[in-house]
């Protein structure tokens, strides 16, 4: 797919426009975007901030059971609790700034580095089940712009309308029943390595660590617990990929310049690589990032079924401590990686797409 | 209810195969199930058996007993009236402000239709999981926290869709005409402009409705939103989860089954779909 997303094939750009005007056009965009963004992450820090605030602070907790109120008002001081609300705000901001988002109530350790642990293990299992979900919605999904009455396309719907029926976390549990309990395939569903040790830290995902690391049995162990969890996820995001691979190849094939370059003698192939594909690819690698970006929050249930010991897991581990700190930091850290992200999309969009500069 | 959404939704058909259709007899069933199951269940649902604990399916227990010994098929037919009747209650209220507002955006544009659609963005950018959890942080759990937080998760959905639907409306002469004749922008929306959304929010109603009881299962799943005894879908399914790997599937399984069904048949009613974003979520 690598070769797919260079620029379409579009009329070359209007004559007089120079090159000046085009840098100036792209600063504004990206300042707009840029402010944007910024606005976004404020909002959403305002939110969690609010979200804070209402939890309470249940300050008899940190003073103990002796508190009397000098002792509840001189830690609440201590806190900057007793500052006007719009103080508190700027406080937590830049506590945030810093990267700090307090300390878990029931690790001990502070959130941030918690967090840092777990998210490697929640990205790889993302990344392996949008891999998977790639494997058949793409595939199927060309397939099925190709020929919408066909076997590929009643598959491919018949498996996206599943995928959106069931719910992930009761898949989860039907697939441990049939791949552990009936034919013993896959390993029971705790975590990520069993007790096989883990290979030495590099990138944080088992799998290229340890094939950093030249350890091919952990590659496989790891592969092998990734299996179960990333393809119930799957399940999660192939159906919208598929769906519009479908939708996206298909307005390609009626376009004007595949005809044209059918018209041609263009062979088959030709024509679907370099004209249908390419044309085709942007929406589909768009999705497929905000995809990502969406999961790194969204595998919560499936990180529950299977142990697994991403962010999902420890936000509803704290929620049942009342650990609102690591509950909220998750929270944000999950939206603003999505935040990110759109907004990355958005400018490689604009940057691949020249209707969108010249509009 | 949500029958009558067929006719309106678009959908090809003479009349007669379109009420046969399987999604709508399963709804059929299953609002049935809502309304008299309590009445009918064999045995009490919320009545713990502890001689009887993970007994498989029987005749006398059809769906087996769970690990307090509550028998599943009660508890599953029983609970039908609790996911739907809180997947209706919080729909209608998100999608009824969410139309209103998507409605009120449209028609005055300006300022208002900017921050309605920034806030909705903001608010859609955080997972539906982590949100409702935080949100659970904030106002703490129960039944009527459950259904504020589903609400809070199809108002966006419901603002944008109306929204995109009646701008193109916003200029029509009969909006015109009807601000002329000094209609005020309240009864303009209500009266003129939210009419013309109907076929859309009525599909967007049978989908948000299956999506609605899809959360509600998941976020009773992690032990948010309903205390365990009291039977429901998703809480059951934890119930019975920690004993799959043992080979005891009813407890989960059922209740399970009776989610897929309901959400088959919601989202079978149209044949719109819903862009909530990427993944729908579950």
């Amino acid at each position: 797919m690598s070769e797919n997303d260079t620029v379409p094939s579009v009329p070359s750009r209007a004559p007089g426009r120079s090159g000046h005007r085009v840098i100036a056009a792209w600063g504004r965009f990206l300042i707009g975007r840029l402010a944007l963004l910024v606005l976004v992450l404020l909002a959403v820090s305002l939110l969690t901030f609010g979200v804070t605030r209402a939890t309470g602070t249940p300050l008899y907790v940190a003073v103990g059971q002796q508190a009397t109120q000098e002792m509840i008002d001189a830690r609440a001081e201590a806190l900057g609790l007793d500052l006007p609300l719009w103080q508190q705000y700027s406080n937590y901001l830049q506590n945030l700034l810093r990267g700090n988002l307090g300390q878990s109530r029931r690790t001990f350790t502070p959130v941030s580095q918690d967090i840092a642990e777990r998210l490697p293990a929640t990205a790889e299992l993302v990344t392996f089940s949008i891999l998977v979900s790639l494997l058949w919605a793409l595939p199927l999904g060309i397939r099925a712009a190709r020929k919408p009455k066909g076997f590929a396309a009643r598959i491919g719907e018949g498996l996206a309308q599943f995928g959106v029926s069931v719910p992930g976390f009761w898949l989860g549990l039907l697939l441990i029943f049939a791949f552990y309990y009936l034919l013993g395939l896959f390993p029971a569903p705790l975590g990520r390595l069993g007790n096989v040790p883990r290979p030495p830290f590099v990138t944080g995902f088992f799998t290229v660590d340890a094939l950093l690391a030249g350890q091919v049995s952990t590659f496989l162990t790891a592969l092998w617990y990734l299996a179960l969890p990333a393809i119930t996820l799957s399940f999660t995001s192939a159906p919208p990929i598929f769906r519009i691979t479908r939708s996206s190849v298909s307005g390609a094939l009626r376009s004007d310049f595949v005809a044209a370059a059918r018209s041609y003698g263009i062979a088959h192939r030709l024509v679907m690589r370099r004209h249908v594909l390419r044309n085709a690819a942007p929406p589909v690698m768009n999705l497929v990032a905000m995809t990502f970006g969406y999961l790194i929050g969204g595998a919560v249930l499936v990180e529950v079924v299977f142990s697994w010991p991403g962010i999902g897991l420890y936000a509803v581990r704290a929620m049942d401590f009342s650990d609102y700190d690591a509950v909220l930091g998750v929270v944000l850290l999950s939206a603003v990686i999505y935040v990110a992200i759109y907004f990355v999309v958005d400018l490689v969009q604009y940057l691949l797409d020249p209707r969108l500069r010249e509009g | 209810m949500t029958a009558e959404a067929t006719p309106r939704s678009g959908l090809a058909g003479n009349r007669r195969r379109r009420w046969l259709r399987p999604p709508v007899v399963i709804l059929a069933v299953l609002v049935l199930l809502a309304v008299i199951g309590p009445a009918i269940v064999p045995h009490d649902p919320v009545r713990p058996d502890p001689m009887n604990a993970l007994q498989p399916p029987s005749w006398q227990h059809w769906f087996g007993t769970d690990n307090l010994g509550f028998d599943v098929f009660s508890r599953v037919i029983y609970a039908t009236r609790v996911d739907f009747s809180l997947a209706l209650i919080a729909v209608l209220i998100g999608g009824g402000i969410g139309s209103v507002l998507g409605a009120l955006a449209a028609y005055r544009g300006g300022w208002l239709d900017t921050v309605l659609l920034r806030v909705v963005e903001v608010v859609q950018s955080f997972p539906v999981f982590l949100f409702g959890i935080a949100l659970f942080a904030a106002f703490g759990d129960g039944q009527r926290n459950l259904v504020i937080v589903i609400a809070a998760v199809n108002l966006p959905l419901y603002l944008r869709q109306i929204r995109s639907a009646l701008l193109p409306l916003r200029t029509a002469e009969f909006v015109q005409a009807a601000r002329c004749a000094g209609l005020g922008p309240t009864g303009v929306v209500v009266r003129h402009l939210l009419p013309n959304a109907r076929g859309q929010i009525l599909s967007l109603f049978a989908l948000t409705c299956a999506y609605a009881i899809q959360i509600i299962a998941g976020l009773s799943f992690i032990g948010l939103g309903i205390e365990p005894p009291f039977p429901e879908w998703g809480s059951m399914i934890n119930a019975g989860a920690s004993y799959i790997i043992q080979g005891i599937w009813w407890p989960s399984v059922f209740p399970g089954l009776a989610i897929v069904l309901s959400v088959y048949a919601l989202s079978g009613l149209t044949s719109e779909r819903l862009s909530s974003g990427p993944g729908g979520a579950v």
